[in-house]
């Protein structure tokens, strides 16, 4: 197994296809496609162009910078040919853009709390901030300066 | 491989000889038939036509145009055979160097026969941009000179599949090798007098501009190389630092992914 390689697996109890994007060991990091259309960034591969005939895919598959898991070499099926280069860059640079977005920032409640919080970006595209105490922020919050330190006490116990 | 780390020296690949490649085998081609070649001057011109066929050939054979992307993806992927051509062409930059300087004007009138006239048309009208193409490669050669005389001697290591390299320039580096995969075909073609079918020779000319100039944009943003505004503009240059703080980002959170998932029980 290696990046690049084409790979089928059950994910939740649904097949789904998907491009080996890393190898560690015997773990092995996969973009998987999606059928459903979310808001955002995505790369789109219709059914019948060269990318699309090599999975092969039966409808229009939409390839998302959150869509990734990280599962077992052996519970994956490889394809006969790896994907085009094109697309590998393509959905490395949605995972990579995403995955930067996920660090810790500063975030203040609408109580004026500051807390610690990965901003995550739901399947429907849009930001939440889900805190280190583990309290996913509603709005209205906004993210604050480094130089505003954490104000919640659990924030900064964890 | 870091954004801070790439220089022309990775992102030229083949040291930048192969707009050369033409001009020198012709010369070559000349002094051997009144064998007046040297030792060196004969190996070059093997390697020329080594270079050429191995890489054009399979290019040149393809038969559509979903057939002919997988050829260069194919070729693209073939890491052994990138660096030990690397290899071989650098242990000869200094001949390459006292070969015609190429210009765009040449190499669209050598390819001219090879492409048909609508390519070569293409070529000609895309002047401004392969010249400054032509150009960065020539300024990554002078200024990375003596770092590349070391080059010959170890086997360089891109993987552009590998997660340590930013998918940014993963992409740009792609495209160095799809511009410089074409034009190799292309000189195939001149080289072995064959002309191209209308179709093949449309695609690896569009290939060849589009990757030329995706190349050119990484080459417009390494320092030590200057590349007219009006060719790229400055707000398409690519900020090498904001891609290295985000690949840094990037990776952080998929090696904190990787703990989770080996840490979760068996299904």
């Amino acid at each position: 197994m290696r990046e690049r390689d084409i790979v089928r697996f059950e994910l939740e109890g649904k097949l789904r296809l998907g491009v080996v994007i890393e190898v560690q060991g015997d773990r092995v990091r996969v973009g998987y496609g999606t059928t459903r259309d979310h808001a955002g960034p995505c790369v789109l591969v219709s059914e019948d162009s060269r990318q699309g005939r090599s999975f092969p895919l039966r409808e229009p598959t939409r390839f998302y910078g959150a869509n990734t898991c990280w599962e077992r070499a052996s519970d994956l099926e490889r394809g006969a040919k790896p994907c085009s280069w094109e697309l590998l860059n393509a959905i490395r640079k949605l995972v990579e853009l995403h995955d930067a977005s996920l660090l810790e920032q500063h975030v203040q409640d609408a109580g004026g709390v500051v807390h610690m919080a990965k901003l995550v970006s739901p399947i429907d595209g849009e930001c939440q901030p889900v805190t280190r105490c583990g309290r996913a922020l509603s709005l209205p919050w906004q993210l604050m300066d480094k130089d505003a330190p954490p104000t919640c006490l659990l924030c900064m116990a964890i | 491989m870091t954004a801070a780390e790439i220089a022309p020296i990775d992102a030229t690949p083949f040291a930048g000889v192969v707009p050369w490649l033409v001009s020198l085998w012709r010369k070559l081609r000349a002094m051997v038939e009144v064998h007046q070649a040297t030792n060196e001057e004969q190996q070059v011109l093997h390697l020329i036509e080594y270079v050429t066929s191995t890489i054009g050939c399979p290019v040149l054979a393809a038969s559509d145009v979903d057939d002919l992307d997988d050829r260069l993806d194919t070729l693209i992927g073939s890491e052994a055979l990138l660096a030990s051509i690397q290899y071989l062409l650098a242990q000869h930059l200094t001949l390459f160097e006292t070969a015609e300087p190429p210009s765009t004007t040449r190499v669209a009138a050598a390819a001219g026969e090879s492409l048909g006239a609508a390519q070569a048309r293409l070529l000609t009208e895309a002047q401004p941009m392969l010249d400054a193409w032509l150009s960065a490669q020539r300024q990554g050669i002078a200024r990375y000179a003596a770092e590349m005389s070391t080059w010959a001697g170890r086997r360089r290591d891109l993987d552009l599949a590998s997660p340590d390299l930013p998918a940014e320039l993963a992409e740009y580096l792609f495209h160095a090798l799809r511009a410089t995969m074409s034009i190799i075909a292309i000189s195939c073609a001149v080289i072995g007098e064959q002309r191209m079918e209308p179709w093949l020779a449309r695609a690896l000319t569009e290939r060849f501009l589009e990757s030329a100039r995706q190349h050119l944009r990484m080459l417009a943003s390494l320092p030590g190389i200057v590349v007219d505004e009006a060719i790229v503009p400055h707000a398409e240059r690519l900020d090498l630092a904001a891609i290295e703080v985000r690949h840094r980002r990037a990776r952080d959170v998929a090696r904190r992914t990787l703990e989770a998932a080996r840490m979760r029980p068996s299904s």
